[in-house]
């Protein structure tokens, strides 16, 4: 994986696991992540769990949380507040595509449709491709008003976030998906 | 019938009832702590095959006479040994599920609640270990842990 790749994953590891706090309204929801690397030895994962479970295991889970608000994306470090302000540009914005930022292999686009915002970044001629798909209200939770990430507040929001893909991460060896539902998903069939 | 005699006969009444009802509460104990299955099997001229089975009602009278861990003057600890007894509720109630599915080259990982027990299956080219546990024995575990956690830290 790339170092933009590597960010991004780090990204949603920590959005998986930052699951909400207990509640009897999330107990039937649930958070898949499939990793898939390619070719015939590569490794295939599958991580289902209860958002309720998860949030049980917050308090562990924030022990290990370096979290000093700033996020790694690779070349650059990004401070909260610097998101916070671009989030609240793009948040305020009318539907559409808005941002294409393109500098040499890599091609940034964000654009908003019908409440979520959505990021594509293809690096290397579109060989290494990352997707998300942001509802408005969980990046508000995410980055919050406080000194850092809210993952609890996230969390909360993740409760009400509509079934469906949440981010995934195509380069040039692996696939990376990350989805909520509102059940278990069966063992896949490629499965021996 | 004598005096004596109605006397003797309520007391072999008595204990018949006694022991008829303690074997029911015995009974009903095994049945509901299940059985606890560990098997593995490691190939090779020095493999070893090892099927363990128990009632789970076993399990967790071992469980509970265990000594309490040690572990109260750590923050991570204590914070880990509650988070535990919490998500053991949470498996107890949840839906069946694969919850971890892990292949690669040759060797396979996966952790499934089925049924009201927690299995987990790790399988390697040759060698394979099976665990079964009832989930009520998880939870048994988790609730002791969890009191660890709650026991003030020594100063």
């Amino acid at each position: 994986m790339t170092r933009l790749t590597r960010g991004w994953t780090v990204v949603a590891a920590l959005w998986v696991m930052g699951a909400p706090a207990p509640a009897a309204s999330d107990a039937g929801r649930w958070i898949h992540v499939r990793v898939d690397e390619d070719g015939a030895h590569g490794a295939k994962v599958d991580v289902q769990v209860p958002l309720s479970m998860v949030s049980s295991l917050m308090p562990t889970l924030k022990a290990k949380m370096d979290v000093d608000g700033k996020l790694d994306f690779g070349s650059s470090d990004v401070s909260i507040d610097d998101m916070r302000a671009y989030w609240k540009a793009v948040k305020e914005a009318k539907d559409g595509n808005y941002v294409t930022v393109r500098d040499g292999s890599q091609t940034v686009r964000i654009s908003k449709r019908g409440g979520v915002v959505h990021v594509d970044t293809t690096d290397h001629g579109g060989s290494e491709k990352v997707t998300m798909r942001l509802p408005v209200p969980l990046v508000d939770a995410f980055l919050g008003q406080k000194d850092t990430l809210d993952f609890p507040a996230l969390l909360d929001a993740l409760r009400d976030v509509p079934s469906g893909e949440l981010i995934a991460v195509d380069d040039d060896d692996s696939k990376v998906r990350i989805w909520i539902d509102d059940r278990p998903s069966p063992v896949r069939e490629d499965a021996p | 019938m004598r005096a004596g005699e109605r006397l003797a006969l309520a007391i072999v009444l008595g204990v018949a009832v006694l022991a008829a009802g303690a074997a029911g509460a015995a009974t009903y104990a095994w049945h509901a702590g299940g059985t606890v299955r560990v098997a593995v099997h490691a190939a090779g001229p020095d493999g070893t095959d090892v099927n363990v089975q128990m009632p789970g009602v076993l399990l967790n009278a071992a469980i509970a006479l265990c000594p309490t861990p040690q572990v109260l003057d750590d923050p991570q600890a204590r914070a880990a040994l509650a988070a535990v007894g919490s998500a053991a509720d949470q498996l107890a109630t949840m839906p069946d599920a694969v919850l971890v599915d892990v292949r690669e080259e040759g060797s396979r990982v996966r952790v499934e609640k089925s049924g009201g027990r927690l299995l987990i299956r790790v399988r390697e080219t040759r060698d394979w270990v099976d665990i079964d546990v009832p989930i009520r024995s998880v939870r048994f575990l988790a609730e002791k842990l969890g009191r660890a956690a709650r026991v003030p830290a020594a100063v």
